[in-house]
This record gives C-alpha cells, sequence and structure tokens, in this order.
C-alpha cells in the first residue's frame, strides 16, 4: 500500500502517540481523520495539523461509532486503514492489600479500561471493516498493542485487554485476509512519551529503562517508523510487531 | 531499626542498606511500588514470624510506624 494513496483513520488522535502519529502520516501525503473525546486537544491539533479530519467520538458507544464512522466515510471517502490507537494505561493489583478499606480491584476500572482499550476497538474495527468488505476494498486493520499483552504484574485490565486485541488481530487476520483486509499490531515498549511518565513513577521509568537491552526508552519517531512498515508491507499479516528495545527477550 | 530490617528494607525497595529514619515515607523510596511494598510485607511476616492483619499493613506508612506495628506483635527492632 502506498502511504500516500490512503486514507487513515486514527483513533485516540488527541493524545501524545496518536497526534504525532497523525501529523506524521499526513505529512507522507495521507488523508488522515482522527477520533478522540477530547474536543480541546482535537481543537489543538487541528490548529496544528489544519489538513486533518478530526472528529469528537466516544468509542465506548457504539452508536456514536457508527456515525462518526459514516462521517468519515462522506468526507474523505473509503477508509483503507484503520489505526486502533485509542487506550488507556490502568495499574491496579487484583488485591491491594496497602487499601484500608476496598483491597479487591475495581469492577468499575475493569470496565472502564476494557471500555477504553477493547470494546471501543471492537465495535469501530466491525464497522470499518463491514464497509471494507462489502465495498471490496483492500486495507488494514492496525492496532496498537502493548509488551503488557504478555502479562504485567499490577495490570490485570490491560493486560488482558491487550492480550485480546493481539488474540483479534490474529482472527481478523484469518477472517478477513481472503477479501485484501489485512490485520496486524505493533506492541510497544516503553515510549519516552508524557503518558510513560503519568502513568509510572520516574523510579520505575529507571527499572524499565535498565531492564531493555538497549537501555533507553523508544522513541516516537521509531513508532512511526513501525507504522509506516506495517502499511506498506502488503505481505504482513495476523502479527505482533513488538516493538521494545529488546525488553521481552 | 536493627539490621535485619535494614536488609529487608533493602531487599524489598533496593535501598542502600543504610538506616532510614523514622519519619521516612515508604512510598517515597526510589524502589517502592506497590508489588515492591507488597514483597515488602510478606518479608516481615516470614523474618519475624508475625502475621499483619489488614489495619496493620494499612498503618505502616513510615519507617516509624513499621516498627511501632511491630511493637505491637511484641517484636522489637
Amino acid at each position: 500500500m502506498k502511504l500516500a494513496e490512503q486514507t487513515i483513520l486514527l483513533t485516540g488522535g488527541g493524545g501524545a502517540v496518536g497526534s504525532a502519529l497523525a501529523e506524521a502520516l499526513a505529512g507522507d501525503g495521507a488523508r488522515v481523520a482522527v477520533l478522540d473525546r477530547d474536543e480541546q486537544a482535537l481543537a489543538q491539533l487541528e490548529q496544528r495539523v489544519p489538513e486533518l479530519g478530526a472528529y469528537r467520538c466516544d468509542l465506548a458507544d457504539p452508536e456514536q461509532v457508527e456515525s462518526t464512522v459514516e462521517a468519515v466515510h462522506a468526507a474523505l471517502g473509503p477508509v483503507t486503514v484503520l489505526i486502533n490507537n485509542a487506550g488507556t494505561i490502568h495499574s491496579e493489583p487484583l488485591v491491594n492489600l496497602l487499601s484500608r478499606d476496598r483491597k479487591r480491584h475495581a469492577l468499575e476500572s475493569w470496565q472502564k479500561t476494557l471500555d477504553s482499550n477493547l470494546n471501543g476497538l471492537f465495535y469501530i474495527t466491525a464497522c470499518v471493516a463491514e464497509r471494507m468488505v462489502t465495498t471490496r476494498t483492500r486495507g488494514l486493520i492496525l492496532n496498537v498493542s502493548s509488551v503488557s499483552a504478555a502479562g504485567n504484574v499490577g495490570q490485570s485490565a490491560y493486560a488482558a485487554a491487550k492480550a485480546a486485541v493481539n488474540a483479534l488481530t490474529v482472527t481478523w487476520s484469518k477472517e478477513l485476509g481472503m477479501f485484501g483486509v489485512r490485520s496486524a499490531a505493533i506492541a510497544p515498549g516503553f515510549l519516552d512519551t508524557p503518558s510513560t511518565h503519568d502513568a509510572l513513577s520516574e523510579a520505575n521509568v529507571k527499572k524499565w529503562t535498565k531492564q531493555t537491552p538497549l537501555q533507553r526508552l523508544g522513541t516516537l519517531q521509531e513508532l512511526t517508523s513501525a507504522v509506516r512498515f506495517v502499511i506498506e508491507n502488503d505481505y504482513y499479516n495476523g502479527r505482533v510487531l513488538e516493538l521494545d528495545g529488546g525488553l521481552r527477550i | 531499626m536493627n539490621a535485619d530490617l535494614s536488609e529487608i528494607f533493602q531487599e524489598s525497595f533496593s535501598t542502600n542498606g543504610e538506616v532510614l529514619p523514622d519519619e521516612q515515607d515508604l512510598r517515597s523510596l526510589d524502589g517502592w511500588d506497590s508489588m515492591a511494598h507488597m514483597m515488602f510485607i510478606m518479608k516481615l511476616e516470614t523474618a519475624y514470624g508475625v502475621e499483619l492483619t489488614g489495619d496493620d499493613i494499612a498503618d505502616m506508612q513510615t519507617v516509624g510506624q513499621v516498627r511501632e506495628t511491630l511493637a505491637k506483635h511484641g517484636i522489637k527492632v
């Protein structure tokens, strides 16, 4: 797939990772629509990259997803690449002895984390893939996963959601491949982004950096380069590309 | 604080083995995270043969409170 010829729909475009990806892909000549529930972040991104289409959408609401995909289709034409980037990191142990009152993982945060990292991804992919398949549009579903998919201490919900994303990537690659629709995922390790520094203490950032054979965090440029590779390589399908500096070796 | 407790702090939170002041907040130690803290509790229980209650654990926010809680169970450190 030639990047400049693609119509890309990118979720979670308001965050640091999403906006950097959107800006880079638009710079490559692709038509890019970004979705986010944060209106302010979208407005800032639109100001910076006016050629983008920005749409406010809560992915946890299937009806909003449906109408937003329709609006993107009407404005930009058939989506050929869906990048499922939206998600939020959540850390909470299954049993927290340090808490005086409630010790068990909260059901609300379990549900919210699955909504944010898994359910929305499912809704929008079903919506976009249906259009790709019924119109015989060749395309790509690219999921942003995480090294936590392999299981990570203190991240029951997030790890479960990302493991499910990996499973969906494989499932969809088998179901949609015959229609010329590829499905792949990129699982970054720790990137040098505000969300990493918000989610982890500096001591933990240091710890993970030390455990990474390359002894540093990944960069947004390196993630962008991986995204370009997956879009442009038409034989890359059903795999999770681990971009973690060797952390999981 | 005796040497054993210092060792437990060192093993749990990667401190340098120095004697930590009573007012030291465990959460502000560089090596603190919730899992390291759980490990610390388990190590205390094993080292001193004590079973800490939920309230004991919640009460132990500083080094001094760790000592006080252990003292409550008849353990002087």
